[in-house]
């Protein structure tokens, strides 16, 4: 049994009880691998928490049991390994935490969750054959997208994969979005209008699943351009008994044609109105201001994009819209203008219906991948940018969590100081490798102005010197 | 931007800023700020009908709360209106010192340019409009590094000693604090605030002449040390920290 030493008195006591209450079962134990999923079915592949590799799914098994698309033989070998003391090498990024701080893994926070913690017993009762209905499940339909964010793969867009399969990588070191390691990993997106098995037992399945669903989010790809996604609303709205417990999330680019814009509200509005589900939450994207947003995501129209926020924030009058930032090196020169903008969002839609106390909220996290694109490229003089835009975050921050206030929480303002103590973090070869990937910062975007016709220098004059540099390094 | 502070036995108003930032956004820290040399600047037009004659009725305008270090004001004995620079010295021993302006000096019912200037183990110049008064010491400050500051009050924290509130009466502008110990500057300060965002000044709190949200006043000086309204819920726990 495994105990962690030098547990401060003032952690969290339910992170506390339920570290012991694992450890009781096994250093390794993770409520998560029973309870949580996120089904890529346009690959056919799978992973219970983000921290493990995604595994691919057995054609065979699915088509004698389709909640082995969550169930898959391979995670029950690794809950075998939890069940028996052991700790599975594929979430070894919680053991790097546990064995290196005193602070909590994310196996014990998914561990408490809502989702998790109340199927404790059921699970560490269970044999680890047996097959368990996930309640927190995350499902890709396909990779159909009208995007291609640059920090995007073929696997999770079409229109990526149009331009790989055209004009091949892109030229850095890595060879950025090659199809060969999509190849050699069997994640070769299945089109939308071909067969895809995996789709096909998702929904043999969903009647079962959706009846013990806690949370369902759906992504892609854009998942306003997946048929499935349209189903599962409809599904929904028809059921006449219908899971009032359900937390219902969507993600979308909100830069779809104006018609599945108004489709989408439509839906929402007829389940919110119903009381179909406990909540609903639409997850968006946006990594900065204006035309250097719409180069970050290109297909991005960034004015019709503010103003589809606003139309679903209009109409659907208790949904939430959370906006995800992906905060990469050229989000840096104009974040603050989006941080100013959500505030105003704030202000306008606040309201104590909704279903959470903000209207909207900026959840700004750290782009890690592809690692030409993150802040750690940047020269140090935009540190003091970045520490300044969390400063801003404060400014405009509620005095305390409670609906009454208007403003950013704690918790959006860390997520920006997170990028600004990760930038001015040092570690042994930094220097190097922040060389290397300058390097392909320079080639990347000098291709992808080729390509896409865009230009670099115009739409970034803060960051062309740097990006000049960058076309002279020589490695 | 003029702050009007309507302190009576009904309306508790001040502002603060805590000696550390809870979300640790600081590039300067007010623990770090009482530690050497500093400098307080306001304008400021007190109303002087509630102001009493002793510590326990005296207005905080610009405080750092524990034993007071700051610029407050007070009535002598005989009713006389003073301008107090205050502060404690000798940690185990605690003494207070301080050298006051009075309304012999000078008008203290129109609006003041006031300014406090600390120089470690040294002085602490009080200057409101064109007097100066100045005392001399060598020991140390008693530790401040626990301290808050505050706007409009002596102390509006609601844990550390027993003379809490001291709330102000009247109106305060200009507000900038700064870490190095000014002197001969002062006197342009009032005229153009703007030449004192220069980092050899080591700006610590420059107060925003027009943002500001329903809770906070932006802070120039670069360093996040927004101006907190102070607000309390039922529990009389200050919400802000």
């Amino acid at each position: 049994m495994a105990k962690r030493k030098n547990r401060p008195t003032y952690d969290n006591p339910i992170y506390v009880d339920m570290e012991n209450k694992l450890n009781e079962v096994g250093p390794g134990m993770c409520l998560a691998k029973w309870t949580q999923v996120t089904l890529q079915l346009q690959t056919g592949h799978n992973h219970s928490c983000h921290h493990p590799r995604t595994h691919k799914i057995s054609e065979n098994e699915i088509k004698r049991n389709p909640s082995a698309l969550h169930n898959t033989q391979y995670k029950k070998l690794r809950r075998r390994e939890m069940l028996t003391g052991k700790r599975p090498e594929e979430c070894d990024y919680c053991w790097g935490v546990e064995d290196t701080s005193d602070r909590f893994s994310d196996r014990i926070f998914k561990s408490a969750e809502s989702w998790s913690k109340p199927h404790f017993e059921q699970i560490t009762t269970s044999d680890w054959r047996d097959d368990i209905n996930p309640r927190y499940v995350e499902v890709a339909f396909s990779n159909a997208c009208n995007f291609k964010c640059s920090y995007c793969a073929p696997a999770f867009s079409t229109t990526w994969m149009q331009e790989i399969q055209k004009h091949g990588a892109y030229p850095t070191t890595d060879k950025f979005n090659s199809l060969e390691h999509n190849k050699a990993e069997s994640k070769m997106p299945i089109l939308q209008k071909e067969h895809n098995p995996y789709t096909e037992a998702f929904w043999k399945w969903w009647p079962e699943l959706y009846r013990d669903l806690h949370t369902f989010r759906i992504t892609g790809g854009e998942p306003l351009l997946a048929k499935d996604t349209w189903k599962v609303l409809d599904y929904i709205i028809d059921e006449p008994n219908p899971n009032k417990n359900l937390n219902l999330a969507i993600n979308s680019n909100l830069g779809v044609p104006d018609e599945l814009i108004d489709k989408l509200i439509e839906k929402l509005k007829r389940i919110e109105d119903e009381d179909r589900v406990k909540e609903m939450v639409i997850f968006t994207s946006v990594d900065t201001w204006g035309e250097q947003a719409e180069y970050i995501r290109n297909g991005l129209e960034f004015n019709r994009f503010w103003d589809n926020m606003n139309k679903v924030l209009s109409a659907l009058d208790r949904s939430i819209v959370t906006i995800m930032s992906t905060y990469n090196s050229l989000s840096v020169p104009n974040y603050q203008k989006l941080i100013h903008n959500v505030y105003d969002l704030k202000e306008t839609y606040a309201s104590t219906d909704r279903y959470w106390k903000s209207a909207t909220f900026l959840d700004s996290s750290y782009l890690r991948f592809p690692q030409h694109q993150t802040v750690q490229v940047l020269p140090d003089v935009w540190n003091s940018e970045i520490l300044r835009q969390a400063q801003l975050l404060d400014f405009l921050a509620v005095p305390q969590f409670e609906s009454h206030f208007i403003g950013y929480s704690d918790i959006e303002i860390q997520k920006v100081k997170r990028i600004y103590d990760w930038k001015t973090a040092t570690w042994e070869g930094k220097e190097q490798q922040v060389r290397q990937q300058r390097y392909n910062f320079g080639k990347y975007f000098q291709e992808h102005d080729k390509r896409r016709g865009t230009d670099f220098r115009k739409v970034f004059p803060e960051l062309a010197d740097f990006y000049n540099d960058c076309l002279e390094i020589k490695l | 931007m003029k702050l009007t502070f309507k302190n009576d036995m009904e309306i508790r108003d001040s502002y603060y800023i805590p000696n550390q930032h809870k979300n640790a956004v600081g590039l300067f820290n007010l623990s770090d700020l009482v530690q050497d040399d500093f400098t307080m600047l306001c304008t400021a037009k007190p109303e002087w009908e509630l102001c009493g004659t002793d510590h326990w009725s005296a207005y905080g305008i610009l405080s750092i709360n524990g034993m007071d270090l700051g610029i407050y004001c007070i009535k002598d004995k005989n009713g006389r209106k003073c301008l107090r620079a205050e502060f404690w010295i000798n940690n185990d021993n605690p003494q207070v010192k301080y050298t006051e302006i009075s309304s012999d000096d000078l008008n203290l019912d129109d609006e003041l340019n006031l300014t406090l200037i600390f120089k470690k183990n040294q002085y602490i110049k009080l200057i409101c409009n064109d007097v100066e008064k100045k005392i001399e010491f060598t020991e140390d400050l008693i530790d401040y590094t626990t301290s808050w500051l505050w706007v409009g009050a002596a102390n509006h924290r609601w844990n550390v000693d027993g003379a809490l509130w001291r709330g102000y009466k009247g109106e305060v502008s200009n507000i900038s604090i700064y870490g190095t110990a000014l002197d001969r500057q002062v006197s342009s300060y009032f005229e153009n605030r703007k030449l004192f965002q220069d980092s050899k000044y080591k700006p610590f709190f420059i107060m925003s002449d027009d943002k500001r949200t329903p809770y906070k006043i932006f802070d120039e000086s670069g360093n996040g040390n927004h101006l907190c309204l102070n607000m309390y819920n039922l529990a009389e726990r200050n919400l802000m920290y």
